[in-house]
């Protein structure tokens, strides 16, 4: 798979430490990182990456709000819940607001791979 | 279902998500836990504690506190092979204090979900201090001790949360 540029939204950074790491390792670069739902709007189009992953429960504008907006000014973005919410409801609401993929922390470095490789095959 | 076997079954849950949360992401055992069943009449937080308010039909708040020797071993062990830089070291201690609350409780709630229907909870808020908090007369708490080779770490279930405001205050 291609290196991507990737940005992470997230508010806790202890886990942008970790998935930093972890898609370093894996060959790509994590290009911006957006510490909630609203900088994640802001900064999107200015950063244009390949792939965003996003937290849900954030100060201010959640995850799932963030993603909404998103996708709904850019039809081909690419965003991958990461997040510690395992609730049906909230993996719906995620897809419905034009997540690609969906991934419970605490993550592993392999599923995290996997989940960015099918992204990228069924919608890249 | 009533508050009280609500809060049981969820703090219990909580209780078994964070035995495992400990062994499985930092290596630490817990060596025995305790269960207090009847409404505590107040709630001693130790060195660190992190806090999150949970909204839905369970209307709670849920508090993890930790001996600080423990919450180091935590966040040493959790953050291993990450590049950190020692003069932010006291803030991501208290980074990881919140993430791993946040963790388990998203986790957990997914035991008690409803169809159609996703519980949703606050971001954590820390408390960097031991504090005692009194129970007033329509406040239930509830509580689990957990004990490690390097300390102690206590969770809290306190409802209904409209007896406090936002600095875990009395009204």
């Amino acid at each position: 798979m291609e290196p991507l540029n990737i940005m992470i939204v997230d508010d806790s950074s202890i886990t942008v430490k970790k998935l930093s790491k972890a898609l370093e390792e894996l060959g790509h670069t994590v290009v911006q990182v957006a510490r909630s739902g609203r900088e994640a709007v802001e900064q999107y189009d200015r950063v244009n990456p390949d792939l965003v992953t996003m937290d849900i429960t954030m100060p201010g504008m959640n995850g799932i709000e963030a993603t909404r907006q998103i996708c709904s000014q850019y039809k081909d973005a690419l965003i991958i819940m990461v997040t510690s919410h395992g609730q049906e409801q909230m993996v719906m609401d995620a897809i419905a607001a034009g997540s690609r993929g969906y991934i419970i922390k605490p993550f592993e470095s392999k599923k995290l791979e996997e989940s960015i490789k099918k992204v990228i095959e069924r919608y890249g | 279902m009533g508050l009280t076997l609500d809060a049981k079954q969820l703090i219990e849950d909580v209780t078994d998500k964070t035995i495992s949360f400990l062994d499985k992401e930092t290596s630490l055992k817990v060596i025995d836990k305790t269960f207090e069943a009847n409404d505590q009449t107040h709630m001693d937080l130790k060195n660190i504690s992190s806090l999150i308010s949970i909204g839905g039909n369970l209307n709670a708040y849920i508090v993890f506190s930790f001996d600080r020797d423990l919450i180091f071993q935590i966040f040493k062990n959790y953050t291993k092979g990450l590049d950190l830089v020692p003069e932010e070291q006291a803030t991501d201690i208290e980074e990881t204090a919140g993430e791993m609350l946040n963790i388990i409780i998203g986790n957990t709630l997914t035991l008690f979900q409803k169809k159609g229907e996703a519980i949703h909870f606050s971001t954590p808020i820390i408390i960097s201090e031991a504090k005692r908090i009194m129970r007033s007369r329509n406040a239930k708490f509830f509580q689990s001790d957990l004990d490690t080779d390097y300390g102690a770490m206590r969770i809290f279930l306190v409802g209904p949360k409209e007896l406090f405001n936002n600095e875990l205050d009395y009204l």
